[in-house]
């Protein structure tokens, strides 16, 4: 490639091909830290509304998947446990002891239900966020920034998003889980509290929330950055 | 060649077209967009390509920029053929050999006047001392010294377009590719624009090529390259524009 740019320049009396392609070959530092963040909190404060309802799309998919989980670990243990004035407790919350026992198939699909849920909100809303701002990837495409800052940079954004709105979720989760299952089963909720369970749960949903933000958000970054700059720039906002 | 070489014989040719041809498909219909056009733009000129909307002026502008790929033909910057360098070496040429400006500014919204025109020099891999040292500079020499420190949407739009300006020149670019600079700005802050962007490329001895329909930028342009139906309908000098002009207005 370049010994034919060499030739053509020097036929045109240039010679700055092979200065040109010296410099080149000279990569590019990393985009300091500081200006990454800068970048990525700054863009977050500025469309402060948008950050908002992408983050609550995390925090609700992830709440709605601990809520799940910890009310499955709760009606175990209570039907483990199996003590008369609990088992009635549970049959008038409507659930079936033996079936809970047993690893209820209903449970297993109200968890993949949830996780679906998450999935699809989390990354509809990673996308939309993204898609939003094709013109500013151009831009930065134009300025300069290689395809992978530019992914980078969203990646960064939606990791940030997915960690705040995560734990946000697994707080709200948590205070809607406990105070159903202390307005239903009352002193015997703390009794049977399933802390492995709502653990275990706890780090599901947050490696869920994360995951689904980056892949939400990482895909459409991914395809925005290896647009040619023109497509990226002609793209409506 | 179609570029004629009276007036810029001697000169380096920076970019040069070869019969480019882009032909854009859209379902089974391909739209010819560039039918074969041939151009040579020598180091330091002014050249301003003409055209109305839908005559491929913006298809060739974006050509010589290393925006889009040719159909067929070649585009030569400063010797390297565009589409044979891979994509970090295409990144890189545009951030230390191109300068930008864009018709509506593009400028990024969360960062200030002197962190938009220092983001290129960053890319460039300048450390952000010196790249914040000579972003302010340059904001003072388009005359935005006390302005450091706003967002764009602080910024009234030749201001915004001002800051455009400082960051195309950031990484001492040979060349700059203003596409329909003045297309959002009222008369008198068009020429304002006009006249610092040819003031500074002059000083610089930078090649700026705008896409444009605004006849005050054939005034200051050394050349003005006419576009029609996606071929070069004829290429003026500046001596012979003053005519032209006063029959177009």
């Amino acid at each position: 490639m370049s010994a034919d740019c060499e030739e053509d320049s020097s036929k045109r009396g240039g010679g700055a091909a092979s200065d040109i392609m010296l410099q080149l070959g000279d990569m590019s530092r990393p985009l300091p830290r500081r200006t990454m963040v800068g970048l990525v909190v700054g863009g977050l404060k500025v469309r402060m509304a948008r950050s908002v309802v992408t983050m609550a799309s995390v925090t609700l998919a992830t709440a709605f998947l601990f809520y799940t989980g910890f009310t499955n670990g709760l009606y175990f243990r209570m039907a483990e446990a199996n003590d008369p004035d609990v088992n009635l407790l549970l049959r008038r919350a409507g659930v079936s002891i033996q079936a809970t026992l047993l690893g209820n198939p209903m449970d297993k699909w109200l968890i993949g239900m949830a996780l679906l849920t998450c999935a699809v909100g989390i990354a509809n809303a990673m996308l939309m966020s993204v898609t939003e701002r094709f013109r500013e990837i151009g831009t930065m495409k134009c300025l300069g920034a290689e395809d992978g800052l530019v992914v980078k940079l969203f990646l960064l954004e939606s990791a940030f998003l997915g960690m705040i709105g995560t734990v946000f979720g697994i707080i709200l989760g948590s205070l809607v889980a406990l105070s159903g299952a202390w307005h239903q089963f009352g002193r015997y909720a703390a009794e049977y509290f399933p802390l492995m369970e709502s653990l275990e749960m706890a780090g599901w949903s947050f490696a869920a929330g994360i995951m689904l933000s980056v892949v939400g958000a990482g895909y459409p970054a991914l395809v925005a950055a290896r647009m040619r700059p023109v497509e990226a720039l002609r793209v409506e906002e | 060649m179609q570029g004629g070489d009276s007036p810029s014989a001697g000169r380096p040719v920076i970019v040069s077209v070869r019969n480019v041809k882009r032909i854009f498909s859209i379902g089974d219909e391909k739209v010819v967009a560039l039918g074969g056009v041939s151009l040579d733009v020598y180091a330091g000129e002014y050249i301003s390509i003409m055209g109305p909307s839908g005559s491929g002026k913006s298809t060739l502008f974006n050509m010589i920029g290393g925006l889009d790929d040719p159909t067929e033909g070649t585009v030569m910057v400063s010797g390297v053929e565009m589409s044979k360098l891979n994509r970090r070496q295409q990144a890189r040429l545009r951030c230390l050999k191109i300068g930008y400006i864009f018709q509506t500014y593009n400028l990024i919204p969360v960062f200030t006047a002197l962190q938009n025109v220092a983001l290129p020099m960053l890319f460039a891999g300048i450390p952000v001392e010196e790249a914040n040292e000579k972003a302010a500079d340059l904001l003072r020499e388009v005359g935005l010294g006390d302005r450091l420190h706003h967002r764009p949407d602080e910024l009234s739009g030749g201001q915004q377009q001002r800051v455009a300006i400082a960051r195309a020149f950031a990484n001492d670019p040979n060349i700059i590719l203003a596409d329909e600079p003045t297309g959002n700005l009222d008369l008198k802050t068009g020429e304002e624009i006009i006249g610092r962007l040819s003031n500074l490329s002059r000083k610089r001895g930078v090649t700026i090529i705008s896409a444009t329909h605004d006849h005050k930028m054939l005034a200051v342009s050394d050349r003005v390259v006419w576009i029609r139906g996606g071929m070069i309908e004829r290429i003026e000098e500046r001596k012979n524009l003053n005519i032209k002009v006063g029959s177009i207005g």
